[in-house]
């Protein structure tokens, strides 16, 4: 019936009409046709609503804007009580849902459950009037072992710094509570543990105790410290760095990360950096770095210069990332004498391997310096070290204990004037100077630090002096 | 019939005897794996290991547990899946001797009634095998990828990079509330 050749005939054709739309495709030029609007606007002159896309734009400009939290409705990878959580919170705590919706656990869909729940028979389980009647607890704290069922190496790194004891060992150094209580506190019957709750644990952490609901005491929290102690044993706190709830990397690799306690009299760290070549460049020019490249990946070229990550913890060249800031380090820098590190235990004030650390730093530094000026710059460093230790910590230590041997010291150091320098000779004055040299801020090492050493140990010579030749601890 | 025997050739004697020694080995082989499968079974599940009152808060928390049957399909682990070395059947033959051998002493001739339970929860992983969990989810190292936040702690696990056993993270698993249980015995019966 058919011709055979009719098929091919209608394949042609039809080829040649596709090749023709296709090409049609191509030229058409698909930007809105503007005659379009006016259109829409004659048949249809109420407003049009802001399309979804308008409002992204106007989040990512308003970072931590609430709004648009109030009216998340998220399904995907969340189970129902976690919908629910984010249900509530989006109205009653818009913030930390906000935060957790610009962060990476809310993209991969960690919910807040994932980390806040807890089993009924853990001492911090809670349940709160929505959960009443349910098989889901709670605990409002969320201990590093929890974090580290995801990220267990960086949770063992940590575990191996110096950061580690922060509040072990305020809490073990008798001289430190009776400072914070008796001294600080006054032997206030009420209010002598002020000084702890609104100083020392913010920093340093606490063991946090429980009431007999399972939710954590006033005096024990909020601790917002690096070295928390949760009921279960485990020691840290990862949101001092990555800030609750949003656990952001690039936040924890700028060095104000860092600067809410490596601050002040005793430890400028902040303002050691800024005033390095380092801290300046990052000043300079810092908010067009490239921030949030991957662990490890993170390298010279998203930044000019280092910030605090970037030489203690960050992978860089060969070097591999490590949550452990005890590891590049050689010295003990804020010991009353600085010796080389040399101990596995984190509660040792030696904790790191001196050699090694050394070695890896100076990986650090290579990756943009050349080996030449990197081993002149620590022989600087290290002499500046090596100065404080025998021409002023020995020194002052010696004529410390001669005094102490001749009964020519306070019982209470505080209130010795004699003590009170030698104090603030290593624990302010020296700490600045070894700190300003081995990380470069020449005021720091000289004026706010060098300086004055010197004129604590001619002041403390001649307190010495008069004890030792009058037998008396001088009026003031 | 001795005769008549002896009078076959040699081969097919040694042949016929053969036969007769194999078919006597497999029975003997049948009968000795009925009885070693039938034994290690019945002495594998909650039912055998509950007759033993020291372990009535566990048999307890189990019956209450995803992995003891409280779960729609009505699948149960048993007690041996979790608590032997299922690396191997010589590794489980021979963990099943040891720690059967060490409960019968401790049942009889210690003080069960001094030990610690919530202090030995926390060396967890050292009567727990991970052999065992992933004898069943066996598929845990794909199945975990699907889901980006099941994906980042496993990756860990199977890469190595972390010493964590499967109780480290999943410390509850297999018995429910069981601290209650340990505290108040008597409500286990």
């Amino acid at each position: 019936m058919k011709r055979p050749g009719s098929w091919r005939t209608f394949v042609l054709i039809l080829a040649g009409l596709m090749l023709i739309g296709a090409l049609a495709g191509c030229m058409y030029n698909p930007a809105p046709a503007p005659a379009e609007a006016p259109q829409a606007s004659e048949t249809a002159p109420t407003p049009v609503p802001p399309s979804p896309k308008t409002i992204v734009v106007e989040v990512e400009r308003n970072v931590g804007a609430i709004n648009p939290a109030n009216s998340l409705e998220i399904t995907r990878g969340l189970d129902e009580v976690a919908q629910e959580c984010v249900d509530c919170h989006k109205k009653e705590t818009p913030g930390i849902v906000n935060d957790w919706r610009e962060s990476r656990h809310g993209h991969v869909g960690v919910s807040c459950l994932d980390c806040h729940i807890v089993s009924k028979e853990d001492p911090t389980a809670t349940q709160h009037e929505t959960l009443v009647g349910t098989d889901v607890y709670i605990s409002v704290l969320v201990p590093p072992s929890r974090c580290a069922e995801c990220h267990p190496k960086e949770v063992d790194e940590f575990a191996h710094s110096g950061h580690y004891r922060a509040a072990l060992q305020v809490e073990a150094k008798d001289s430190m509570q009776t400072l914070m209580h008796v001294h600080e506190g006054r032997n206030h019957p009420e209010l002598n543990n002020a000084t702890q709750e609104t100083g020392c644990m913010q920093c340093h952490g606490m063991r946090i105790q429980l009431d007999s609901e399972g939710n954590p005491t006033p005096e024990t929290w909020p601790a917002s410290g690096i070295g928390n102690v949760y009921p279960d044993g485990s020691v840290g706190n990862c949101t001092v760095c990555h800030t609750r709830h949003k656990f952001d990397i690039a936040e924890a690799r700028k060095p104000e990360a860092c600067a809410s306690c490596h601050l002040g009299p005793d430890h400028p760290d902040i303002e050691i950096y800024e005033n390095t070549k380092h801290g300046q460049i990052y000043a300079a020019e810092g908010d067009t770095w490239k921030w949030d490249s991957a662990p490890d990946a993170w390298e010279p070229g998203d930044y000019r210069a280092p910030t605090c990550a970037t030489c203690h913890m960050s992978g860089i060249g060969e070097l591999s990332t490590t949550h452990n800031v005890s590891e590049r380090l050689y010295w003990n820098l804020w010991a009353k004498r600085s010796e080389v590190r040399n101990s596995n235990d984190p509660m040792s004030p030696l904790t790191g391997d001196g050699e090694q650390g050394r070695a890896k730093m100076k990986m650090v530094c290579t990756a943009c310096h050349s080996e030449r000026m990197t081993d002149a710059y620590f022989m600087h460093g290290d002499k500046a070290v090596r100065l404080y230790n025998e021409g002023y910590y020995d020194p002052a230590l010696k004529m410390l204990n001669e005094l102490k041997e001749k009964g020519l010291l306070k019982e209470n150091p505080w209130a010795d004037e004699f003590q009170k320098i030698y104090y603030h000779l290593w624990h302010h004055q020296g700490r600045r100077a070894r700190q300003g040299a081995m990380m470069g801020a020449p005021d720091w090492a000289h004026w706010h630090g060098f300086f004055e050493l010197q004129q604590d140990l001619y002041r403390m010579e001649d307190i010495y002096n008069y004890r030792m030749e009058t037998g008396q601890i001088e009026k003031p | 019939m001795r005769s008549h025997l002896q009078q076959l050739p040699k081969w097919l004697r040694i042949a016929l005897i053969a036969i007769v020694v194999l078919l006597f080995a497999a029975v003997f082989a049948y009968f000795s794996w009925m009885i070693t499968d039938e034994g290690l079974n019945r002495t594998s599940h909650a039912d055998f290991c509950a007759q033993c009152h020291t372990m009535k808060p566990f048999w307890a928390s189990y019956q209450e547990d995803i992995h003891g049957g409280a779960n729609e399909f009505g699948v149960q682990a048993s007690c041996t899946n979790c608590h032997l070395d299922n690396s191997s059947s010589s590794a489980y033959f021979m963990s099943k001797a040891v720690k059967g051998l060490h409960d019968l002493r401790v049942e009889w001739f210690a003080d069960t009634d001094a030990i610690d339970w919530e202090a030995m929860r926390e060396r967890r992983e050292e009567y727990t095998y991970d052999s065992g969990c992933l004898s069943c989810h066996g598929n845990l190292k794909d199945a975990t990828k699907r889901n980006a936040k099941s994906f980042l702690p496993h990756k860990a696990y199977f890469d190595g990079t972390t010493d964590k056993h499967c109780v480290s993270c999943h410390p509850h698993v297999g018995h429910k509330n069981m601290s209650h249980y340990i505290a108040n015995p008597h409500e286990a019966y």
